[in-house]
């Protein structure tokens, strides 16, 4: 029912019937634009305006008046007529998305308009204006989140939140991880949070805590964490997944409490107890607490592990002898070389009076001989020096590897223990291996 | 011959024929209780450089003159079913900011609803 304006030119009609079809069609075009358009004088003269430009100016305007723009804003943006006064160039953006506030707001009139006006030459200023009601009050509800955040995260002393994407790299950060572990937002972004942890397994672990936290939406975190001066944070939180209003999985959030205090007065404690007081080592039950750990670790991974036991040879007689004085230097003696031949993977513990248990991972029965031998050696070849004198002492080892037939720590310190014997038997000072699959 | 200033305007308008209003010195805009143009006399036309075929059968606040749809004028013909208000109103017509007086016409229970569009000093 509607003159079409393609179709009218298609039928080919007078050019002068074919000019007004085409001026209706950017008359209605420019009527139903939605955003406010208009040609000013360079005083601010309204010399052509679209509909959507009276729309939204009329109410401000209060009366109806849209001769000229800069008096219709002049209550709510008297700068307009001076920015374009001042303007020094001959043509060019004068402001863009200008920000006016229309106080007070009325009820279905926009509170905020953006302006653009570029100055096309000496008399001609073309004016965008928008509506941006919608798009400010979003901005303001995000403001006021991000400040509320924002005064969380300064109020937190001992405690740090920050978010990571879906793979675990860092995606927000803030005050309260910048103080709880010195690094600053532009340092730490997209890092993999995990190398911020300390402990050797943390993307893995990171990982399986991650998994968790899909399934039941959180998951516990703890671990030793490194901050950026190189000290230690033990941190202690929860790891959370963060969804969508889909439900689609868009990263995590991470709350991390400092637990550093606490975790080292407690690790004092364990280590006071694990300790044996005349020779600094650990003690029996800490030697069979960890023995247990790596025997289960052995049987998952078959990496060869063995257990020597050290005694020193005629120690009654030391005793005797030198006294019991003497014979706690040579028991501190013993502990030091032992101390010294170690690698740090190596366990040592007083196993009982003067015995001592090495626990050796990842070390096979004749890896543990030479080790064994290098103390019986080291120690051998040296003296303790007490009040009156000098003592020499020497020391006879049992050593047995772990297998299916030693499977056990039982079974592998009595192996060990066998061989001490055997050792002692055939006349002291030596190393004896306990035969493979031997079950005492 | 109708007058935009007429007390009685509203029955008059409901009494006119096509050629009573199209011989009109005044726009006359007709809708239905929708918003939907109904009537769009010669006189509006010329003013805005719409014909009558590109406009009727569109809503008029909304996809004919988008100037009116704020508080001062759309608003009022949703919020007072009873309405007879001559209000001083800018038509950017043709692109020229144009002073006009509105009149905004509504009963309950009448077919249509006017919007009455002088010039102002023509």
């Amino acid at each position: 029912m509607s003159i079409d304006g393609s179709e009218a030119s298609s039928r080919s009609l007078e050019p002068e019937e074919d000019a007004r079809a085409e001026n209706e069609r950017l008359l209605e075009f420019l009527y139903l634009c939605p955003v406010g358009l208009a040609r000013l004088g360079c005083r601010g003269d309204v010399e052509m305006m679209n509909s959507a430009g009276a729309r939204l100016l009329l109410p401000v305007a209060g009366t109806p008046e849209l001769s000229n723009l800069f008096d219709v804003l002049e209550g709510h943006a008297p700068e307009l007529r001076s920015l374009t006064r001042v303007f020094a160039g001959e043509r060019g953006t004068i402001c863009e998305g200008h920000r006016i506030q229309l106080t007070p707001p009325r009820p279905h009139a926009p509170e905020w308009l953006s302006i653009t006006l570029v100055k096309i030459d000496e008399s001609r200023v073309m004016a965008v204006v928008a509506d941006i009601t919608g798009s400010v009050e979003q901005e303001r509800l995000l403001h006021a989140d991000r400040q509320r955040f924002q005064a969380i995260y300064e109020g937190m002393r001992d405690a740090m939140i920050c978010t990571l994407d879906v793979e675990g790299r860092v995606a927000t950060w803030n005050s309260s991880g910048e103080r709880l572990l010195g690094f600053s937002e532009e340092s730490v972004l997209l890092r993999l949070f995990a190398t911020l942890s300390e402990d050797d397994d943390a993307a893995a672990r990171l990982a399986r805590q991650m998994a968790r936290s899909l399934e039941a939406g959180w998951s516990e975190l703890e671990g030793w964490y490194a901050r950026r001066d190189g000290s230690r944070l033990w941190g202690e939180g929860v790891l959370a997944a963060l969804r969508d209003e889909r439900g689609a999985v868009t990263g995590f959030s991470v709350v991390l409490r400092d637990m550093t205090e606490r975790k080292l007065a407690a690790e004092r404690l364990q280590e006071m107890a694990s300790r044996d007081a005349l020779t600094g080592m650990h003690n029996r039950r800490h030697f069979v607490e960890h023995a247990q750990r790596e025997l289960a670790l052995w049987r998952r991974h078959r990496h060869p592990l063995t257990v020597a036991l050290i005694d020193a040879d005629h120690f009654k007689k030391v005793n005797d002898t030198h006294g019991h004085a003497t014979g706690d230097e040579v028991l501190r003696d013993l502990a030091t070389v032992v101390r010294e031949q170690l690698r740090s993977t190596d366990l040592s513990a007083r196993y009982g009076g003067e015995e001592f248990v090495l626990l050796l991972p990842s070390t096979d029965a004749a890896g543990a001989v030479v080790l064994a031998e290098r103390i019986r050696s080291a120690i051998a070849a040296r003296a303790v020096v007490h009040e009156t004198g000098e003592v020499s002492y020497t020391v006879s080892i049992g050593v047995a590897e772990a297998s299916d037939c030693l499977g056990s720590v039982e079974a592998l310190v009595h192996a060990a223990d066998q061989a001490l014997y055997r050792a002692k038997a055939e006349g002291r000072n030596r190393v004896i291996l306990a035969p493979a699959g031997l079950t005492g | 011959m109708l007058h935009f200033a007429d007390v009685d305007i509203f029955s008059a308008l409901n009494a006119s024929t096509e050629e009573d209003l199209e011989a009109a010195d005044f726009g006359i805009v007709g809708m239905s209780a929708e918003g939907v143009v109904e009537i769009y006399n010669r006189y509006e036309s010329a003013l805005s450089g719409l014909s009558a075929a590109t406009v009727i059968g569109n809503h008029f606040f909304t996809a004919v003159a988008p100037c009116t749809n704020n508080y001062l004028v759309a608003q009022r013909f949703s919020d007072e079913p009873s309405l007879d208000a001559t209000i001083d109103y800018v038509f950017t017509l043709k692109m020229r900011p144009t002073k006009v007086r509105l009149r905004l016409l509504q009963a309950p229970g009448a077919r249509r609803a006017y919007l009455l569009v002088d010039r102002v000093g023509k």
